[in-house]
């Protein structure tokens, strides 16, 4: 038992997850809870995968990194392409992509031409993804989103049939299929590094959809090669890119590590100072304040991180404590630390003391509680007296009190469905029912015919059901703050709470009252935001508008808000529809996120954001200053050894010592 | 004789496998929707269009018991046939072959599961041979209250406090984490396994 002890001693010579590496090299390390599910940039559709996915693609356009509210710049494109109405109503966008971009090193480009490991970046690469997002086979998420591309769908079709017509074709080399099916008549290449975009229709909001990794160049060979067969990975899995980092380690249930591509433009070309490529010489106002615009970096190539690391650590209290410890870089907070990290919404001095700063931003997202509008009871049949009752119900709601109970208080109230830092959002706006007033909300109870909240076809209290999909208790206690509110208005509303599946059935059937429901922007357009009240978008059509409002004056001012720039007459309609929100009421806003990042020290440059970007090219690690407090703050704390060893010899002392008396 | 046993037994055992074959495929595909796999697969955003696509993709469109064009082309029978030849075939979630998945998680299972096992016997037989020397002494009587309580603790206490004190308090062995390589992975492996040891001793010394 000695031996196995100092065996164990031996082998424990410290709390440091990471021995043996070089923590001298610019590296960061980072916690992830949930594995990635496809590398796939056609089908990643998760924060998750967008970690991976997000710094081994480059797109076309990004998110200019500090500046708000959020605005493109060009990235793997040369500019920001702007739009040609044609005659028949179709618009067309001409993208030039940067000359002299490279593919990172990899072995699928031996395909194209033997001893190649990597090669140009044309605009057939990104035909190519577009013809990806066409294929039913690749099951790419988004592809409705395309489908005003003129010939989009044709070419879906026609690959199908060809396919289903023939076996063999199914076989064929991928670039064959597609080229063989006639590709996307919208979409012509028209010089090695140029391409015109044809839509049926005006939707500026596309090009927001060209700074999102589905649009990202992706090589014929990568896919041909990374078939899965014969010991070769799948492509879902080995990602092969135009991005500053490239995947050098994907042990996806434990350890994920990106490396710098040496392919990238930026570092190739720093000579360039593409927008991209270049650190912001500007931002928001706070931004110098925060060490966002250290004269240090600004301007300079990037990226300056070497490595970054990332461990699976599902529980988030052991991932904060070796955040405490020094071993993760950026975290998040958990719950159960909050009240120690966070006092009076700036950081404690506890933490401040160990050097770190706290980072907040508010995720371009909405929450709130819907009325099913079909619904009999509560929706548009029962006119001006449905209106009458959600109006009531919405003036017994505090948010602010929500928040403070369940997440915090991390978030903003809102009153409308646009959020901070997208165009359209007002931060002077007031919502008059969004406030807590019982007087007026009993007075328009009443007008709605339920006087005290009895219903006078029954003669007992208003029965209303609040259907959920989240059946555990933590979720029960959020659900029951909302029906304890009603219930002061004299309403009975009860939870129908049901798993997750059930739920979706439910929604699918038409068969519910009231909702609660959650909405994360895709992309930083008020547009993004109102389409889940725009009738086509009903949930009885298949679309996320599970509050089925069907209102024509909304419908119309949303397809002419739709197509405007951003301006005063954008503002002016959507003001407008806001107006009819704020008396329909078909949602009770509750808030718009808040996410808290906790930095280490020695982290430069990092800002959180809203909106799932990879922005590892950007941020800087102080190596020195990251060793000297790790060796600080994880000496291994060694007297209960002794202390332990001196307690077992006395316990078993005695013993052991009549033992040998009774031998003698 | 006992041919005719064995027989016997094993025939009542595969019966009793196919009879829980069909009732994991009634949990699994007349409870659970496809439509709720692909949505959990491919995400809450995605248009019907997609989650159909999913649904014909991964095969989830067959019929579940009857199909009259092709008897044989039902969900009910590839359930069947590819649990009887162990063909996983591939995760829903994300398109990994369960084959692989199962052998990627036996190494660092057995590394830890081994181990524990060993030093689990070794301590508990020391120990107790160690009380035995002394039976009816002040030793013995600790050594029984001392066991009783540590059975009556929560595993979970165990764990959680042992992280706690270990990792955090301590310091001398990481929180989390694993590394397979030889030269390291022994520290990560030291704090589970003394937890282990010390959840387990109480009742392998009593009894």
């Amino acid at each position: 038992m000695l031996a196995i002890a100092v065996a164990m001693g031996i082998a424990a010579c410290g709390n440091d997850p990471y021995p043996g590496e070089d923590s001298d090299r610019k590296v960061l390390y980072l916690p992830f809870s949930e594995p990635p599910k496809t590398l796939d940039p056609q089908v990643a559709y998760s924060t998750s995968d967008h970690v991976v996915t997000g710094a081994v693609y480059d797109r076309l356009l990004e998110y200019h990194y500090l500046d708000r509210p959020y605005r493109l710049i060009p990235a793997l494109a040369r500019a920001v392409p702007s739009l040609e109405a044609r005659d028949n109503g179709h618009v067309v966008y001409r993208f030039d992509l940067r000359e002299d971009l490279l593919f990172a090193d990899d072995a699928c480009f031996a395909l194209g031409a033997p001893g190649r490991s990597t090669r140009q970046v044309v605009a057939d690469d990104v035909a190519f993804a577009l013809m990806r997002i066409a294929d039913p086979l690749v099951d790419s998420p988004v592809g409705t989103t395309f489908e005003h591309v003129v010939g989009f769908q044709e070419f879906s079709a026609r690959l199908a049939a060809a396919r289903k017509a023939d076996p063999a074709f199914a076989h064929r080399r991928i670039d064959e299929q597609y080229r063989m099916a006639g590709g996307i008549a919208g979409l012509r290449v028209v010089g090695p590094t140029a391409f015109e975009l044809e839509l049926d229709q005006a939707y500026p909001q596309i090009l927001y959809w060209f700074a999102m990794e589905f649009t990202t160049p992706v090589p014929w060979e990568a896919i041909a090669f990374y078939d899965g067969k014969e010991g070769r990975e799948r492509f879902a899995e080995h990602p092969v890119g135009t991005g500053p980092f490239r995947l050098a380690v994907y042990d996806k249930r434990s350890r994920i590590v990106l490396e710098r591509n040496a392919n990238w433009y930026g570092i190739r070309h720093p000579e360039w100072r593409a927008p991209g490529a270049t650190y912001p010489t500007s931002g928001e106002p706070d931004d110098r304040a925060r060490g966002l615009l250290d004269p240090a970096y600004t301007g300079r190539p990037l990226p300056f991180l070497e490595r970054v690391e990332l461990r699976l650590d599902k529980e988030d209290v052991p991932a904060f404590t070796k955040f405490l410890q020094g071993y993760y870089d950026v975290s998040g907070i958990v719950e159960e630390s909050f009240d120690r990290v966070v006092k009076a919404g700036a950081l404690s001095e506890d933490m401040a003391a160990l050097g770190m700063t706290l980072g907040k931003t508010v995720v371009p997202s909405i929450y709130y509680l819907g009325f099913n509008m079909d619904d009999p009871v509560v929706g548009t049949t029962m006119g001006a007296r449905g209106r009458a009752l959600r109006q009531a119900m919405s003036l017994t709601i505090d948010s602010r009190e929500y928040m403070r109970v369940f997440q915090n208080g991390r978030g903003i109230p809102a009153e409308s469905p646009i959020p901070p830092g997208i165009f359209g959002y007002d931060a002077d706006y007031r919502n008059p029912f969004r406030r807590v007033d019982l007087e007026r909300a009993r007075r328009l109870l009443a007008e709605a015919g339920y006087p005290n909240g009895i219903d006078p076809a029954t003669g007992k209290p208003l029965q209303l059901t609040f259907d959920t999909a989240d059946t555990s208790a933590r979720g029960r206690l959020r659900y029951q703050f909302f029906c304890d509110a009603w219930r002061r208005l004299g309403i009975d509303v009860e939870i129908a709470g049901t798993t997750y599946n059930q739920f979706q059935d439910k929604v699918r059937r038409g068969a519910y009252q009231l909702f609660m429901w959650g909405w994360v922007a895709d992309y930083p357009d008020p547009e993004n935001f109102l389409f889940l009240l725009w009738s086509e978008m009903a949930r009885s059509k298949g679309g996320p508008n599970t509050a089925n409002f069907s209102d024509p004056e909304y419908d119309r001012l949303f397809l002419v808000m739709r197509e405007l720039p951003n301006g005063d007459r954008r503002a002016e309609v959507i003001r407008q529809m806001r107006a009819i929100l704020e008396t329909d009421a078909p949602w009770i806003e509750l808030f718009h996120l808040e996410s808290y990042a906790l930095e280490q020290g020695w982290v430069h440059n990092y800002k959180p954001l809203g909106m799932s970007f990879s922005t590892f090219k950007y941020v800087d690690v102080d190596v020195a200053l990251r060793r000297a407090r790790r060796a600080a703050w994880n000496h291994p704390v060694l007297w209960p050894l002794g202390v332990l060893a001196g307690l077992a010899l006395a316990v078993v002392a005695p013993a052991v010592l009549a033992v040998v008396r009774r031998r003698r | 004789m006992i041919l005719a046993y064995v027989v016997r037994r094993s025939l009542y055992g595969f019966v009793t496998v196919l009879g829980v074959l069909l009732f994991l495929f009634v949990l699994f595909f007349l409870v659970t929707k496809p439509e709720d796999i692909a949505r959990k697969a491919i995400g809450e955003k995605a248009p019907a269009a997609a989650v159909a696509q999913w649904i014909a993709n991964h095969g989830y469109d067959k019929p579940a018991f009857w199909n009259p064009a092709a008897p044989a082309d039902t969900l009910l029978v590839d359930h069947f046939r590819r649990a009887l030849t162990f063909d996983f075939g591939r995760s829903d979630a994300d398109d990994v072959p369960i084959a692989r998945r199962l052998a990627e998680g036996v190494g660092p299972s057995l590394a830890l599961a081994v181990p524990l096992f060993a030093l689990e016997l070794l301590v508990a037989i020391a120990l107790a041979l160690f009380v035995a020397l002394f039976r009816d002494t002040y030793v013995d009587r600790t050594a029984t209250v001392l066991c009783v309580l540590a059975m009556s603790v929560s595993m979970l206490l165990y764990i959680i406090g042992g992280q706690d004190v270990l990792g955090k308090l301590l310091k001398w062995f990481p929180i989390s984490g694993f590394d397979p390589r030889p030269d390291v992975i022994a520290r990560f492996l030291v704090m589970p396994i003394l937890i282990g040891l010390m959840g387990s001793v109480g009742e392998g010394v009593r009894f």
